[in-house]
């Protein structure tokens, strides 16, 4: 499972690489996003479980995740000129970057489970993305939307989240009460990581195609 | 023990429910997109349908009527006597003159707008009597440049294509003062049509002329080649002219000709 998981992360970032030219300047950051999770995915299997060490690189990697896709939503709505979501987004991201350590280290504590933080990242994007797909949905585009690389990085994100949110935000208690329940669930986070991934390499593919 | 249930069904039902919802969002949106952009072509075709009928009307109009009034009256002018003086003979030849030029021009106009007439040329005779008329104003050197295998197009989307070499060819006259335009007719076979327009005139820059923010003409050109599913691209900067491509790619409706 983690072979192919990684094959198709790798697939992604090569495409990524490949046709980063062709790319609009808003999907490097999810190009740039995909190589961190191929680092964090590769180095927490590495270490084989080991909770001290793995804990603490999920948090620094949930800063880094929303910085990334807050950058990737600012640049976007800028080149679009959105300009409510463009004056709030750098609020978010000095917000999230005071309040995620401030979580890591004092509320939930840098060595265990990072669920608060996965959450609020969560909420964000699931706006995000919602108003995204509103503001397409108001204004009269003439894109074709099946070969829109942003629209199927949304649909992959929206459908995630939503699907991991339940399991993701629970797994931290879970994992105190029955850890053999909480891997079992992992399941969910595992599936709706192909489809998120498959849908960021839709993403780059169709842009590069659309631009060539 | 219970508690682990009640947990299990919240996840399993909040993840089904959220998931759910989030596809939901999503083929509603493409869906509704869909019916957008389907809509959308279809209020396109129906009004350059209407656009096509009404060029077709004033065509007919002119050939049939001030055309034929304009021949009548210099008809008329061949019956005045010869003996009306030097002056007179003068300004009455100059009269027929402009009228002859006057014919002519309505008939080049009529010809452009006729429908049938294009249809039944073909699109390369079409856009060499077009570069032709443009030729004969003095103020233009115009060349038509057809290359690769040629293969037969429908006739909506050959009178698709000529119209926006019109729309084209106007704003070369209208606004870029140039002295040379040149079309390009490229058949590829299996990849299908290019089409350009180049003009060596001042340009301009498509930032602030993008074909979805200003211009009706580059609109209109945008408009057409979407109807047929050609890819528009305008290349111009200031003072470098304009070229204008039209992209059409293959599709079942393309019959090679020999």
């Amino acid at each position: 499972m983690f072979g192919i998981y990684i094959t198709l992360l790798t697939a992604c970032f090569l495409c990524f690489l490949a046709y980063k030219k062709k790319l609009p300047k808003y999907l490097h950051f999810a190009g740039w996003l995909v190589g961190l999770v191929i680092i964090t995915e590769l180095f927490k299997y590495s270490m084989n479980g080991k909770k001290s060490i793995i804990n603490p690189v999920e948090h620094f990697y949930q800063l880094i995740e929303i910085w990334l896709l807050l950058m990737c939503y600012y640049v976007y709505n800028k080149e679009n000129k959105n300009e409510t979501i463009v004056k709030a987004i750098p609020f978010v991201l000095i917000a999230v970057s005071v309040l995620y350590p401030f979580i890591s280290f004092y509320i939930e504590g840098i060595n265990n489970e990072c669920t608060l933080s996965f959450l609020i990242n969560s909420l964000l994007l699931i706006l995000l993305s919602l108003l995204f797909f509103y503001n397409l949905y108001v204004k009269n585009t003439e894109i074709n939307i099946l070969s829109f690389g942003f629209f199927w990085i949304n649909a992959g994100n929206l459908v995630y989240l939503c699907g991991t949110f339940f399991q993701m935000g629970l797994y931290a208690y879970i994992l105190k009460t029955n850890p053999a329940l909480a891997q079992e669930l992992k399941i969910i986070n595992h599936v709706l990581n192909y489809f998120l991934y498959a849908t960021y390499l839709v993403a780059f593919l169709c842009t590069a195609k659309q631009t060539s | 023990m219970h508690s682990e249930t009640n947990i299990l069904i919240i996840i399993i039902a909040g993840t089904f429910i959220l998931t759910l919802l989030g596809v939901i969002i999503i083929i509603f949106f493409i869906r509704n997109k869909t019916n957008q952009q389907i809509h959308k072509q279809e209020l396109l075709k129906t009004r350059l349908e209407i656009q096509e009928q009404t060029l077709q009307n004033i065509s007919e109009e002119i050939h049939d009527n001030i055309g034929q009034v304009l021949s009548l009256v210099k008809l008329n002018l061949n019956t005045f006597p010869e003996n009306l003086g030097d002056e007179v003979q003068k300004k009455l030849h100059d009269t027929e003159l402009l009228l002859s030029k006057a014919i002519e021009d309505l008939r080049d106009l009529s010809q452009s707008m006729n429908t049938d007439k294009i249809n039944s040329l073909g699109i390369e005779a079409a856009l060499e009597q077009q570069l032709k008329q443009l030729q004969k104003t003095g103020k233009f050197t115009t060349k038509l440049h057809v290359g690769g295998n040629k293969f037969t197009l429908p006739p909506q989307k050959e009178m698709v294509l000529f119209r926006i070499v019109q729309e084209s060819l106007n704003n070369a006259v209208k606004h870029s003062s140039a002295k040379n335009i040149e079309i390009e007719l490229m058949y590829r076979p299996g990849c299908g049509l290019v089409l350009q327009i180049t003009d060596d005139g001042n340009g301009f820059n498509p930032e602030t002329n993008h074909p979805s923010k200003t211009g009706i003409g580059l609109k209109n050109i945008h408009n057409r080649a979407s109807l047929i599913g050609a890819v528009f691209s305008l290349h111009s900067s200031l003072n470098n002219g304009t070229t204008i491509s039209i992209e059409l790619k293959p599709n079942h409706s393309f019959t090679e000709t020999s």
